[in-house]
């Protein structure tokens, strides 16, 4: 039997005027995982957020937290913190009194109080800015204060609106490793939006993928890579080819491949990733079950760590394909597809 | 670059219409303050006695104290009123937000008069209040205390002068980002706690402003105490306004006026500068 979760979202629907932003939202978040919510702008995501915050009020549906209703409580009642877009910093208030906000609120005594402040500060390095205000600070500064105002709290949920979207892409990569490895450290449930799908697959243990407020998928970065169940999800993360195969017979058909593979529709959309295809060089022994074809190089693009060649399969078959080695330039390759590689799309 | 004619010939309209209108007339007035009066004609001669009778009769500083008192009560009820309305319309209203805020400005395009006037026909003895409250048996007798009185006075002024408190103090209401409130909630602020520790501090520069307007407005204030104070209800304007006119005493006058003068310039000098340093604390 899995765990009780955390937070478990069952159905939520949200309407703005004759818009639906959220259709249905069901997922159930895992104690001490950190879950990424990705989708375009207007996907519903930061909508989400708001609703769990309490922000927003959802048409329907409900939330459940380790056995309470929580979507009935006010925002100041839930076990829940946020770090904003913006960071929300208090601009009256100096860096030791942003983060002790919440505590006084929930009136800590004071020796308590300036205990764990500090002891936030010092873990988020900003010991030596306490009586600093947050316009004094980098952005970078104000970003870790505003996660530290929140953790402070010991919430059993941190929610994060995509809270690296303000920095530059150098400072980016660094508070993605320092946001991973604190949430490994502190333990807690973190729930984290973004629209970047690279940001997504190097923070989350699972990724649920909003568009159009309905969930596409939800997996962890490693399935949802390899494994897209629709046309969107295959397109939105990463890379890849689209094939539209004739389905007859229990085969699947497209220009010269065929391979096995049953299904009541006739046509399929199959999903290839450029990295996955192979090319042979003629000494190769071919693998089990491998489709080969003949096929004309038409471009190739080197790209540093690795190469990406356009080739003509012939039947209007045209392949993306990128290789990290070096290949003689020749103008005809036999290419290699593993056919558990070709993974079929619905939608 | 422009050249120095066109220079000259911009800066000189607005230069003359602030000499022969402002500058002008205050030299005037403080000329006028260190002259004397002499068998009902002004002397030019240089005195400090207008001073030093300002000092000496106390009935100059109890009518000044009256009028700063009335100007504070009106402080207080005009924030009291302002403060509330531009919170309510700043967070509380959503779709109704447009017409709500204009007709809080509404009054401001009637003419001062009118709605002073309008107390008068409301608070007189057969005014509406009073007709009113016969009509329907709580008083017997029409109470002849609401009109003509310090309270009519500081009636009229509220009535007149929240909108200037509303105003700067919906204008910060406005510029707080809700994300802050939002925040401060997510860290478990109720409402009015958000409120005293987020909302209010950040509007102080706005409440300061609006609190000002109310008292410095309210204390030069002569209509109001004209038309609905009667004797107990005389402000100092009344005073300066009857020193110029029936009792014919400019030099006295002009020297009350300068007093005020140089008590509102400090006054607003120290909150303009109270107003700067909340609002540049954080940067």
């Amino acid at each position: 039997m899995p765990a009780e979760p955390l937070l478990s979202i069952r159905g939520i629907t949200k309407r703005f005027g004759a818009t639906t932003v959220l259709d249905g939202i069901t997922v159930d978040i895992k104690e001490s995982e950190f879950l990424t919510i990705l989708g375009e702008s207007g996907s519903g995501k930061t909508t989400l957020l708001r609703i769990i915050a309490g922000f927003e009020q959802p048409n329907s549906g409900e939330l459940w937290m380790q056995g309470e209703r929580l979507d009935k409580l006010p925002p100041n009642r839930r076990n829940v913190n946020t770090v904003f877009q913006h960071y929300a910093l208090f601009p009256h208030l100096s860096v030791f009194e942003n983060v002790a906000y919440g505590l006084r609120a929930k009136r800590v005594s004071a020796p308590k109080l300036t205990g764990r402040v500090d002891a936030a500060l010092t873990q988020m390095k900003l010991g030596d800015f306490s009586r600093r205000r947050p316009a004094q600070l980098s952005g970078g500064q104000q970003q870790r204060v505003a996660v530290a105002r929140a953790l402070v709290n010991r919430p059993s949920l941190l929610l994060l609106d995509e809270p690296l979207s303000a920095l530059d892409a150098n400072l980016r990569r660094h508070m993605q490793a320092e946001l991973k490895a604190l949430q490994r450290e502190v333990g807690i449930t973190f729930v984290f939006v973004t629209h970047d799908q690279e940001e997504a697959m190097t923070l989350s243990d699972r990724i649920v993928l909003l568009r159009h407020g309905r969930i596409e998928q939800i997996d962890t970065p490693r399935e949802i890579y390899n494994r897209p169940k629709t046309q969107y999800v295959a397109t939105f993360i990463g890379f890849t080819n689209l094939l539209a195969a004739q389905v007859d017979d229990g085969r699947a058909r497209i220009g010269s491949l065929e391979w096995p593979y049953v299904s009541e529709r006739r046509e399929t959309l199959f999903s290839l990733r450029p990295e996955h295809i192979r090319i042979v060089n003629g000494d190769d022994s071919a693998r089990p079950g491998g489709l080969r074809c003949q096929a004309l190089v038409r471009s190739r693009v080197f790209t540093g760590a690795s190469e990406l060649l356009e080739v003509d399969c012939g039947g209007k078959l045209q392949l993306k394909i990128r290789i990290s080695g070096q290949i003689a330039s020749v103008d005809r390759v036999t290419i290699e597809i593993p056919p558990e590689r070709l993974v079929p799309l619905i939608g | 670059m422009y050249s120095r004619t066109y220079r000259a010939a911009v800066a000189i309209p607005p230069l003359a219409w602030v000499s022969v209108f402002l500058i002008v007339p205050y030299a005037f007035l403080f000329c006028f303050s260190f002259w004397q009066v002499h068998s009902q004609s002004i002397v030019h001669q240089w005195t400090l006695a207008n001073y030093r009778q300002l000092i000496e009769n106390p009935v100059y500083f109890e009518v000044l104290f009256r009028s700063a008192r009335i100007a504070a009560t009106v402080t207080v009820l005009a924030l009291l009123l302002g403060l509330p309305l531009a919170y309510f319309l700043s967070f509380r209203v959503r779709a109704s937000k447009n017409l709500l805020y204009q007709l809080v400005i509404v009054p401001l395009w009637v003419s001062y008069l009118v709605r002073a006037y309008a107390w008068k026909t409301i608070l007189g003895s057969d005014g509406v209040l009073n007709t009113l409250l016969t009509y329907s048996g709580f008083l017997r007798h029409p109470a002849e205390f609401l009109l003509y009185s310090p309270f009519a006075v500081v009636l009229t002024l509220t009535h007149i002068y929240t909108p200037f408190v509303f105003l700067p103090v919906y204008a910060s209401f406005e510029h707080i980002p809700k994300d802050l409130i939002e925040a401060s909630q997510d860290l478990g602020a109720s409402r009015t706690r958000a409120f005293w520790t987020v909302v209010f501090p950040l509007a102080l520069p706005g409440v300061i402003a609006g609190a000002t307007f109310a008292f410095v407005l309210s204390l030069g204030d002569f209509l109001s105490p004209l038309l609905v104070g009667g004797p107990t209800g005389v402000m100092i304007s009344n005073v300066v306004v009857s020193l110029f006119g029936a009792a014919y005493n400019w030099p006295l006058g002009a020297a009350i006026s300068a007093c005020m003068l140089l008590l509102v310039v400090v006054l607003i000098s120290g909150t303009e500068r109270l107003e700067h340093r909340l609002r540049y604390r954080g940067v």
